[in-house]
């Protein structure tokens, strides 16, 4: 029994290790993350994550694209799987044990305006996830939105304003 | 010759100016002659990331064209009998995925986003997929085969287009329907591409 629990622990550690060399661009990671695959960290921003963060990225690269003087800040106990894609110009917070499926996209720009010059940069609208949130597959959040604590958001939904809170205590 | 001449003095130019750019930007029109060759393509088309190639069609691409590189490679496949245009100054970003089995047109300075999805094959044969001119296709849209995209149109992010979308609308959703929203003539101040 001991052997098995001195395995466990090392295993443990193990993953850890190779967690922050994957996150090896973050400005602050928390303890005992687990990654596997690939995950882009990029834009030269400010990128915190969490402890006992999982981020499974076997099927699909994970992006996290922080421009200069952006922050993303990623809770603890946060999961995110392959293909998932956080941009920001200005703040992305992902709460704590907030889930995040696959190909789903967390934006806090538009990047392009819809009249006028097409390649003119719009305001950012800082994104706010709250703690339990779900992002289903292929979820857009887009700027400004703010998801509030334990919302499920189904695969494929497009977000636009914030959603209420939800009815159960 | 004047041409010519012309873009020696431009290409000077930018190496005085910003001998980087200059060096990464020689570096992505490589990569993208690399990436397409045996294609039909135009001049300054450049890629900073992978591209997937495929098939015998018949692949078209205007001039100074940009892929932009990321976590995912952009596939451009054009089957036997296909024909696969894309107009001058279109911008594609990474992830997208454009399939053709007999004719998908791409207009001018339209803006293609990541993961994008445009294939024309149906079960009952192909049925050719054109998107006019200043046309930008948000995250994730999805175009179905036979639909035409008018001028200046935006689909916004998500959405999948089914049936034709007018000229200057913006149209969303599942199926995606069009919004009486007046984007004519959108970008009379438009300037060369340029993304961080």
């Amino acid at each position: 029994m001991r052997t098995v629990s001195v395995l466990v622990g090392w295993t443990r550690r193990l993953h850890a290790l190779r967690g922050r060399a994957r996150l090896w661009r973050c400005q602050r990671v928390g303890r005992d993350v687990w990654v596997r695959g690939i995950v882009r960290v990029h834009g030269g921003g400010r990128v915190t994550v969490g402890a006992r963060a999982r981020m499974d990225a076997r099927t699909a690269p994970i992006e996290i694209h922080a421009l200069p003087g952006a922050e993303i800040i990623i809770g603890d106990d946060v999961s995110i799987r392959g293909g998932a894609s956080i941009e920001a110009r200005a703040r992305v917070v992902i709460g704590d044990r907030a889930h995040l499926d696959g190909f789903c996209k967390i934006v806090d720009n538009h990047f392009h305006p819809v009249r006028g010059d097409r390649h003119a940069r719009p305001e950012s609208q800082p994104v706010v996830l709250e703690p339990d949130v779900v992002l289903g597959w292929r979820a857009v959040v887009l700027p400004g939105v703010t998801v509030g604590r334990g919302t499920f958001i189904h695969a494929g939904t497009v977000v636009r304003r914030s959603p209420g809170a939800p009815k159960e205590a | 010759m004047r041409p010519r001449l012309a873009r020696l003095k431009r290409v000077l130019n930018t190496l005085r100016d910003d001998p980087f750019k200059a060096i990464t930007r020689s570096v992505d029109v490589t990569r993208a002659q690399l990436f397409l060759f045996g294609c039909a393509l135009g001049t300054g088309v450049c890629a900073s990331g992978a591209l997937r190639v495929v098939g015998p069609g018949r692949i078209h691409v205007g001039d100074r064209v940009t892929f932009v590189g990321g976590v995912t490679p952009t596939e451009l496949i054009c089957h036997p009998g296909g024909a696969l245009i894309i107009g001058e100054e279109s911008l594609f970003n990474y992830g997208v995925s454009v399939e053709s089995h007999g004719a998908v047109t791409i207009g001018r300075r339209c803006m293609l986003a990541s993961y994008v999805r445009i294939c024309d094959g149906a079960r009952d044969g192909p049925r050719p997929i054109t998107i006019e001119d200043d046309v930008w296709l948000a995250h994730g849209v999805i175009v179905e085969p036979g639909v035409t995209i008018g001028a200046g149109s935006v689909v916004s992010a998500g959405s999948v287009v089914t049936r034709d979308v007018l000229p200057g609308s913006l149209a969303a959703g599942n199926p995606a329907r069009c919004m009486s929203l007046n984007l004519a003539a959108p970008v009379a101040a438009h300037t060369a591409p340029r993304f961080s």
